[in-house]
């Protein structure tokens, strides 16, 4: 569960986030959703602690986070938006720098691989190196990556972007399995028909605030729009989605 | 433990790298290689060392001048730069008590002819002085007159001037390895991973912003070190070669010398560990903090620089400062002489200061907003 209440963040007197609200469930997908530069990013950052908000507050599951805040940091599991991989490692050692720097003993570690590889459908890539990988498989280990240490929050920022249709889909299916297992997921994106199709609930910002939040069928009633492309554009207001 | 963990990541990733490591490796070897090369070239070309070739024109009119010369090491031979003519009517000049010429040809141009025409010519006139003398003699005149100085000199350098300036390069060349050793590393650990996107999933995790620059530091601390070792072992191992140890140089190199030069390179190790991760911390890409790093390369030369106008006697006084007591140091060391502990520590004191404060500024750096990527 995160709740962020009034979060603030401005960079030389221009806001970035403005009092933004919102929170999250536990078993909930919940889709940030904005065009580029809303703010999306830094929100989630403030969230992880990367960022120190000028304002407000985060609760995860109900510790307020100071940033930095090692302890409530292991609450959460972060996807980048670009996660970089090293090409010169195998699959498992990543997994494994990851378990160590989350604190897992070597005792856990050979089990947490297992179970994050056969999660995320890459337990036969696990001996190779990951130069080469193609966008979907960088995708899978990157999120097995995260899920190292059983997160029960999970913060995603655009995880869907530059996948192929295929390989979309199956994320957005690991993305729903996550949270039916009682996890607490956030997802950003810019396209409006992935956070449609996976989330409960979508929070829309704009210019560094919420202008509206509520459930993919909420927002198409408040808009009157017959798709979510329209609806989305009808909230942002007149051509805002292309720029 | 987090520390450890990033310091294993590092050190494997970077050792997977075989491009780098193998450009580390060839410069461990080249410096003492080059060394070697100029070493056998200075002292091959040394012509106070070996016997001077010259070809002999007319050696049939002096038979006795040339025994002369062939008791003195100078050897007749076709191809070399300096030539010796004897007149045809060298015979008979001499008979007749008249200057009788010779005439010495060479090319100043060529590698060592100048040297080899000198001596000719100093022994042309102990020849020319000892006929004087006898014929002064056997005119009832003491050939003490002619002599009003008695001119001595010894040089008391134990190497030659040139081969001494080859062996000079030997601390710059240990320096540079300590640089170059870790260069890749520091980059790649920094700059790389901000480039590939990395490092904000490396923050991401619950680990402290020291244990990080630590981690990292560690990593890059032993690259360096393994490389200034490697590179006392090749020094040690080229030494060695019978080419080099037949000549009249003098290198310090034994087991003392290598645990001065170990112990003095150390504390280098570390400060050129820390100071290259903070440079490379600071550049977005590999490319630019590779090419801010590779100024840092030129370091090394500056205390060469130093000594060139000044004598290193004057600069004793900057001996607790890092590069220039390095080369100091290790000059001396290599010289044999005795190690100051008390310079090598004070040195080592400096260079861990200030590793320690280049290692907490890493850490606040890594703590900053900065270096994430653009939102």
């Amino acid at each position: 569960m995160i709740e962020i209440r009034n979060l603030t963040r401005t960079v030389s007197g221009r806001a970035i986030v403005e009092d933004v609200s919102f929170a999250a469930r536990d078993g909930r997908i919940t889709g940030l959703l904005g065009p580029n530069g809303a703010g999306k990013t830094t929100t989630l950052r403030m969230i992880t602690g990367l960022v120190r908000p000028n304002g407000g507050t985060v609760r995860i599951d109900g510790h307020e986070a100071r940033s930095p805040d090692l302890n409530t940091r292991s609450l959460l599991g972060v996807l980048t938006e670009d996660p970089g991989l090293y090409p010169r490692l195998s699959v498992r050692e990543h997994l494994a720098y990851s378990a160590g720097l989350q604190g897992i003993g070597s005792h856990g570690l050979e089990q947490a691989v297992a179970r994050a590889a056969e999660l995320m459908g890459i337990t036969d890539l696990l001996g190779r190196r990951t130069a080469g990988f193609s966008r979907g498989e960088r995708q899978r280990l990157a999120l097995a990556r995260v899920l190292m240490h059983d997160p029960p929050n999970l913060l995603l920022d655009e995880p869907t972007s530059g996948l192929d249709v295929a390989a979309n889909r199956s994320l957005r299916d690991l993305i729903r399995q996550l949270a039916e297992q009682g996890r607490c997921v956030i997802v950003s994106s810019h396209v409006m028909q992935d956070v449609a199709a996976l989330c409960h609930v979508v929070v829309i910002m704009k210019r560094g605030r919420v202008i509206a939040q509520g459930s993919p069928a909420d927002l198409l009633e408040r808009t009157g729009c017959s798709t979510f492309e329209d609806a989305f554009l009808a909230i942002l207001g007149d051509g805002e989605g292309l720029s | 433990m987090k520390i450890w963990t990033i310091f294993r990541k590092e050190c494997l990733d970077a050792i997977r790298d075989r491009r780098a490591l193998g450009v580390a490796v060839l410069t461990m070897l080249a410096g003492p290689l080059l060394v070697a090369f100029l070493l056998v070239g200075v002292a091959g070309g040394d012509a106070t060392l070996g016997p001077i070739s010259v070809s002999l024109e007319g050696a049939e009119h002096a038979p006795d001048l040339v025994r002369f010369l062939t008791d003195q090491r100078v050897e007749p031979s076709e191809s070399t730069p300096v030539r010796l003519s004897i007149a045809p009517d060298y015979a008979e000049d001499f008979r007749r008590g008249q200057s009788a010429a010779v005439t010495i040809d060479f090319d100043s141009t060529a590698r060592a002819a100048g040297s080899a025409a000198e001596r000719l010519r100093i022994l042309l006139a102990r020849y020319a002085s000892e006929i004087s003398s006898l014929r002064l003699m056997a005119r009832g005149v003491d050939p003490i007159v002619t002599k009003p100085l008695d001119i001595r000199v010894y040089d008391h350098a134990r190497n030659s001037s040139r081969s001494a300036a080859a062996v000079s390069m030997i601390p710059m060349f240990l320096l540079m390895a300590v640089l170059l050793g870790c260069m890749n590393l520091a980059i790649e650990c920094t700059a790389g991973e901000r480039e590939r996107q990395n490092l904000e999933s490396l923050l991401i995790h619950p680990v402290s912003a020291a244990e990080i620059a630590i981690g990292k530091w560690l990593a890059t601390f032993s690259f360096a070190a393994a490389s200034a070792i490697g590179m006392l072992v090749v020094l040690r191992a080229v030494l060695e070669l019978p080419a080099l140890r037949r000549l009249p140089i003098l290198i310090d190199c034994g087991w003392s010398a290598q645990l001065g030069l170990a112990l003095l390179l150390l504390p280098f190790a570390a400060l050129a560990a820390a100071l290259q991760l903070i440079v490379a911390l600071r550049s977005r890409s590999f490319k630019e903090a590779q090419a801010q790093l590779s100024l840092l390369l030129f370091a090394p030369m500056v205390p060469g620089f130093l000594f060139a106008f000044d004598p290193p006697a004057r600069l004793a006084e900057l001996s607790w400062f890092p590069l220039v007591g390095h080369q100091l140091l290790a000059g001396g060391m290599l010289e044999g002489a005795d190690v100051s502990w008390q310079q090598l520590l004070l040195l080592a004191i400096v260079c861990l200061v200030a590793t320690i404060g280049l290692v907490a500024l890493l850490a606040r750096r890594f703590a900053s907003e900065q270096i994430l990527p653009k939102a």
